[in-house]
């Protein structure tokens, strides 16, 4: 009698999880069958040219996404390289040459740096960065490397490349705690061996350190674009709020998700909001297909490698 | 090629904790140096303060000197000590990234050696010398994981002799191995003694006994005796010596 009830009991609570499981997943669907239900009017009217067209212009009723795209994109691109590069070299510096009590300073700064909200790093970005791009920043470029299409155009201030700035400074927390905790692990009879072998600390991280966990470092970068490419606000505040496709990263821009930060509450008629709608469902199919990509990717070179 | 290791008054530290005291012993050329003991003894340390490599351990710091062939090792640059002074470790470990080629390459590689055939002529002498050349000869340029874990450590012998040392340090290099493999390091170990001086750490007294020309034995960081393998197994001089090798401790 007891056992039964203790197995009835097993049942029932199974039972909830199954239950929450199966709401989880019917949420999901749910969320992509409004998106898509919302954006029929605007699937229907336009077709893939949503998606090729250059022009946004809700008072002349044309709705094309591009420049949106292109946006998105290329401020993600612009965080990715510039959290890459400063992010994996702090990783370094702080697990290969960094003083222990200045590692725990540093380590504590960076969690904070994690926990300021979005919202905060784009108005800092509006209200310090940006100045300084006009004054000081975009014009040393223009000089320097002007001959480069990417660099010469009207300065402004805000732009893709502010917007570019403000996301690979909010990527930096997440990339340099990920590839520090890579760096820590990477074991150290394999370090003893390239130090034993006459190597410099230098060239014990090319040639032991940063092999081992470049997988796994790869997979931090892909995991911080992804939510690059998600970033509403602190892109809106920065990024000039213009859907135009411009080579020069001085010109300011738009991205999928500030637009929808933006407009949804100014649609005014059925297709303007419709096509809002299919913006959200186009940076949702993104981000899906982005999320599966990387972890393909990461799938496969850890495959070969056989790390990780 | 090889030369004689001298050590005087050792003493090695982690943070507060004093963990070798005061040891001394020379390491003769073109000999089998086998250093005994059990667990925490000091053995590893000892070794790790001859190629410089203690000191890389935050908070450790030693003090005595270490000569090799009337050079001061802890008055040279410890990237040049590592150089002359090689060292395997007690589980293989060969850079996992790198192909059997590069890993034997990469302290030529390390040394600035550009010119190709110089640096395949060297792979191929020190995978001779590690007797693993005719394993691997058709797979140099496959990945380490296709290697067994014996073959391993003699890739990791031959990573180390790559660049010509004057002294091979061996830390329990078959103590994770299976006999079979175990042996066939030991047999190594005696074949290579001709062109290197040779200090191997191991835990197996029998294994010491064979291939030593010299053993010294470290008991809770004193170096406790040394001598022939033939006199300190047979018959120890110190009190301790003898209640090791019978297995009163230990």
């Amino acid at each position: 009698m007891n056992n039964m009830r203790k197995h009835d009991s097993d049942r029932l609570f199974a039972g909830t999880l199954f239950l929450f499981a199966v709401l989880l997943i019917l949420l999901g669907l749910i969320m992509v069958s409004v998106m898509i239900s919302g954006s029929w009017k605007s699937i229907t009217a336009f077709d893939f040219s949503f998606l090729s067209g250059q022009i946004w212009n809700p008072l002349r009723h044309s709705y094309g996404a591009l420049p949106f795209l292109y946006g998105t994109f290329v401020s993600s691109l612009i965080g990715l390289i510039l959290s890459t590069v400063v992010g994996v070299g702090t990783a370094i510096l702080l697990t290969q040459f960094g003083h222990i009590k200045y590692v725990k300073i540093a380590t504590i700064l960076l969690d904070a740096l994690a926990a300021i909200p979005s919202v905060v790093y784009g108005l800092w970005g509006l209200f310090v960065l940006v100045p300084w791009l006009r004054n000081t920043g975009e014009p040393l470029l223009k000089t320097e490397l002007g001959a480069i299409p990417f660099f010469n155009g009207q300065i402004w201030g805000v732009g893709l490349l502010a917007a570019g700035l403000i996301l690979g400074i909010m990527m930096l927390p997440t990339i340099i705690t990920v590839s520090r905790k890579l760096l820590d692990n990477v074991p150290q009879d394999l370090q003893d061996g390239a130090i034993a072998l006459g190597a410099t600390r230098t060239e014990k991280v090319r040639m032991v350190v940063l092999p081992y966990s470049r997988v796994g470092i790869l997979g931090a970068v892909l995991l911080s674009f992804g939510r690059a490419l998600g970033e509403a606000i602190a892109v809106t505040l920065v990024i000039g709020n213009s859907p135009t496709i411009s080579t020069s990263l001085f010109e300011p821009g738009d991205s999928l998700a500030s637009v929808l930060a933006n407009q949804f509450l100014e649609a005014s008629t059925h297709l303007y909001l419709s096509s809002l709608y299919e913006i959200g469902l186009v940076l949702l199919i993104v981000a899906v297909l982005f999320h599966t990509a990387s972890k393909l990717l990461i799938w496969r070179v850890s495959g070969r490698a056989r790390i990780l | 090629m090889g030369k004689s290791l001298v050590v005087e008054s050792l003493s090695a530290f982690y943070g507060k904790q004093q963990i070798l005291y005061h040891v001394s012993m020379t390491m003769p050329e073109h000999q089998v140096t086998t250093i005994i003991g059990p667990s925490g003894a000091g053995k590893s340390t000892f070794v790790r303060c001859l190629n410089r490599l203690h000191e890389t351990t935050p908070n450790a710091r030693m003090e005595g000197s270490v000569w090799l062939d009337h050079q001061n090792l802890y008055e040279l640059d410890p990237i040049i000590v590592r150089r002359k002074v090689g060292m395997v470790f007690q589980a293989p470990n060969p850079f996992p990234t790198r192909t059997v080629f590069e890993n034997v390459a990469a302290g030529l590689r390390l040394n600035g050696i550009r010119n190709k055939s110089i640096i395949s002529e060297q792979v191929e002498k020190s995978l001779q010398l590690s007797s693993l050349w005719d394993e691997v000869k058709n797979s140099l340029h496959q990945p380490v994981w296709n290697l067994t874990r014996g073959q391993q450590q003699r890739l990791c012998i031959a990573r180390a002799l790559a660049i010509e040392p004057s002294v091979l340090i061996l830390d329990e290099p078959a103590s994770t191995l299976d006999p079979l493999s175990s042996l066939k390091i030991e047999e190594l170990v005696e074949e290579l003694k001709s062109h290197y001086t040779i200090v191997l750490v191991t835990h197996n007294l029998q294994q010491a006994a064979r291939v030593a020309d010299l053993t010294a034995l470290f008991l809770d960081g004193e170096l406790v005796e040394q001598g022939s393998p033939a006199e300190l197994f047979t018959r120890p001089k110190d009190k301790r010596t003898e209640d090791y090798l019978t297995g009163r401790f230990g």
